[in-house]
């Protein structure tokens, strides 16, 4: 598969008051064209900051501390802010977790829509004004017309969130990263909205970058996963392997309560402990306190990420050549 | 709407009501008007009678209030003690030179403060920043008629380049709209700032960020826009503040509103006009108050379908 994204040995730090930290360390993957890569771990690992490091929205207190985005051939993680605009929104589009707090209360639909589209599209006025309807209309909202001259207050959860993926489709983009897109909203509503963005990622053959933390859904509509612990990727495999025979027991204990595949759930399983602060990472294994399976090896030295076949890799000693038994 | 506005007008009959009560009383707690009308001379007690009575302060005190209300109902606010002119005349040519004044005095505010406390915001935490507190901070501890003064002092007396008090042409207004401009500016600034490092916050600044939208366009046309609702009801709210500041300027300056005429007429123990006076400037607030409310459903959709129901 093309790929058309690339990060290579990303990481990313945060300074707060006089401390700088790295909340994402070294993290390295690819999306290929068309395909949607999940991406899971629990609060707090560092999804959304990777994901908003891809498209240059960083918090004004974070900054890229190493490593290359690679968009179709070209870096884009050193663009100029200038340049990086014409990127954003045209070929990497992103939806939020919260679409009711994503449209901005005292403009009108139309209004946030045209926004979007004057800055990429040559249109008229009034080519704009069909186009926004259309573009509501696919995205199934009924009374398109009207919509369009309402404020976000009156509009539901449900109802926002068709009109953020129509928006974030609108320039056609190659790729889009949706952070979380339904955890805020009611379960059945929750179906309905991926359902639509799958259907619209087919039929415009965009690359998504998924980020959840509802393993049904990475069940659905991921090819390959990527589970994130505290800013780092632990385990990176397709989505049949990471089901079937999950390799790092961090991914094994995020999968173990879930009872069927197809299953949805509100939210991760619960691991005893907690994800280490950013501020204060143990020096062995992230994960060795929370490890039922830790050794001596896990609290002095931390485990590489290693490739055990093309598809898959873990970050763990128990995968070490020098560890694997036979 | 309609039903608001009528709600908003009765309520402010109450304001009216109660302000009238309290300079009414406060009034007649500083002194026998009487007492300081003769000059030197010791006045006979017929000639004191009679002129209490020609005043009408020989009417009980309840007389004389509901007479004052009256007055503040039919426009008719009685005769000055002092000139024997009409109280409503005398307040009326003054009034504009007060409105232009503490209008002048918002807009200097508005401008000055908009940028500071944008800037303020948008760049935390560096030296423009810091900059733009400092100002605030001076802006909220200077007294006003020491700035004032400090103004006469520099640019009316050392440069010579304004005049220095009174109405002289238009240019007259340049620094006492400054003074108040200035102080007010302090206190906006801050409120930008804040309000702005609230909205900037927000989800729907990075969703505009995502669009490719410049990162100014955002802050203005997403962040300034939304933080200007707190900053429009703050400027509502501290209407009544800013006139109490214009006559205090007003005094400084020699500048011939409302406040200076007020002042001098307390001095001179001169009820209607000291009366008829606070009952105006009380209006006027009233009627900004007013404005500013009504004005709420331009910047913030949400009110208007509200008002639009009702
Ligand atoms: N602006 C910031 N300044 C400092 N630290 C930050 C900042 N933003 C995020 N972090 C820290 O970076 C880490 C990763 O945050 P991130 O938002 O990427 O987590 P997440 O995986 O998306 O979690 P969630 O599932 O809750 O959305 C967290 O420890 C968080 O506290
Ligand atoms: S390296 Fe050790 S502590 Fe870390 S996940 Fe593997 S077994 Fe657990
Ligand atoms: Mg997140």
């Amino acid at each position: 598969m093309d790929s058309i994204l690339q990060l290579h040995h990303v990481s990313v730090s945060a300074k707060v008051g006089n401390e700088k930290f790295e909340v994402v360390k070294d993290v390295s993957f690819h999306v290929g064209k068309g395909e949607t890569l999940g991406i899971v771990g629990e609060s707090g690992c560092g999804k959304s900051i990777t994901a908003k490091s891809i498209i240059g929205l960083l918090p004004s207190n974070a900054w890229l501390s190493g490593g290359d985005i690679i968009l179709n051939n070209r870096e884009i993680s050193s663009l100029k802010k200038r340049d990086m605009r014409k990127i954003q929104g045209k070929e990497i589009a992103m939806i939020f977790q919260e679409p009711m707090a994503s449209l901005d209360p005292v403009y009108t639909i139309s209004e946030q829509l045209a926004e979007m589209i004057k800055n990429h599209l040559k249109l008229t006025r009034s080519e704009i004004k069909n186009y926004s309807i259309d573009l509501l209309e696919k995205v199934g909202i009924p009374r398109a017309k009207e919509i369009l001259n309402e404020f976000p207050f009156q509009l539901s959860g449900g109802m926002s969130q068709r009109i953020m993926i129509a928006m974030a489709m609108s320039c056609k983009p190659e790729i889009l990263i949706a952070d979380e897109p339904t955890t805020a909203l009611d379960v059945t509503i929750q179906a309905q909205i991926m359902d639509l963005m799958g259907d619209l990622k087919n039929e415009n053959q965009t690359s998504v970058i998924l980020i959840t933390h509802d393993m049904g859904i990475v069940a659905e509509f991921c090819q390959r996963v990527i589970v994130m612990y505290a800013g780092e990727i632990v385990e990176e495999a397709t989505v049949e392997q990471i089901f079937n025979d999950p390799k790092h027991p961090y991914t094994q204990a995020l999968l173990k309560s879930i009872p069927r595949i197809d299953e949805r759930q509100e939210s991760l399983p619960y691991i005893e402990g907690s994800v280490p602060s950013p501020r204060s990472m143990p020096k062995g294994c992230r994960f060795a306190d929370r490890c039922p399976l830790a050794f001596d090896q896990c609290f002095d030295q931390e485990p590489d990420l290693i490739s055990i076949n093309n598809q898959y890799k873990v970050r763990c000693w128990l995968y070490e050549k020098s560890n694997r038994k036979g | 709407m309609l039903l608001y506005v009528l709600k908003r007008l009765l309520h402010s009959i109450y304001v009216i009501l109660a302000i009238s009560l309290i300079v009414f009383i406060a009034l007649r707690l500083t002194g026998d008007p009487v007492a300081v009308m003769f000059g030197a001379g010791e006045p006979t007690k017929s000639a004191i009678e009679h002129l209490r009575a020609s005043l009408g302060l020989d009417k009980p005190l309840i007389m004389q209030y509901l007479i004052f209300l009256k007055g503040i109902f039919t426009l008719n606010l009685g005769t000055s003690f002092r000139t024997g002119q009409p109280v409503s005349g005398m307040i009326f040519s003054r009034m504009g030179a007060t409105v232009v004044l503490a209008f002048a005095g918002v807009i200097v505010a508005l401008i000055i403060a908009i940028p500071v406390g944008i800037i303020s915001a948008v760049k935390r935490g560096t030296a423009w920043d810091f900059l733009g507190r400092i100002f605030s901070l001076l802006g909220l501890s200077f007294p006003n008629f020491w700035l004032g003064i400090m103004l006469i002092m520099f640019f009316a007396v050392y440069l010579d380049w304004l005049p220095a008090s009174g109405y002289d042409g238009p240019v007259s207004i340049i620094l006492p709209s400054l003074t108040l401009g200035l102080i007010l500016a302090g206190v906006l600034a801050r409120l930008v700032r804040s309000s702005m490092l609230e909205v900037l916050n927000k989800q729907y600044i990075t969703v505009a960020k995502s669009k490719g939208t410049s990162e100014w366009l955002v802050v203005l046309r997403h962040g300034f826009r939304n933080a200007l609702i707190p900053v429009v009801t703050f400027l509502g709210i501290q209407f009544g503040s800013l006139l109490g500041g214009t006559v205090i300027i007003e005094q400084v300056f020699a500048w011939p509103g409302v406040g200076q005429l007020i002042i001098n007429a307390i001095s001179e123990r001169d009820y209607p006009v000291v009366q008829g006076g606070v009952i105006i400037l009380a209006l006027l607030m009233v009627f900004v108050n007013l404005l500013v409310d009504l004005s709420y459903q331009f910047i913030d959709p949400r009110i208007k379908v509200e008002g639009r129901k009702a």
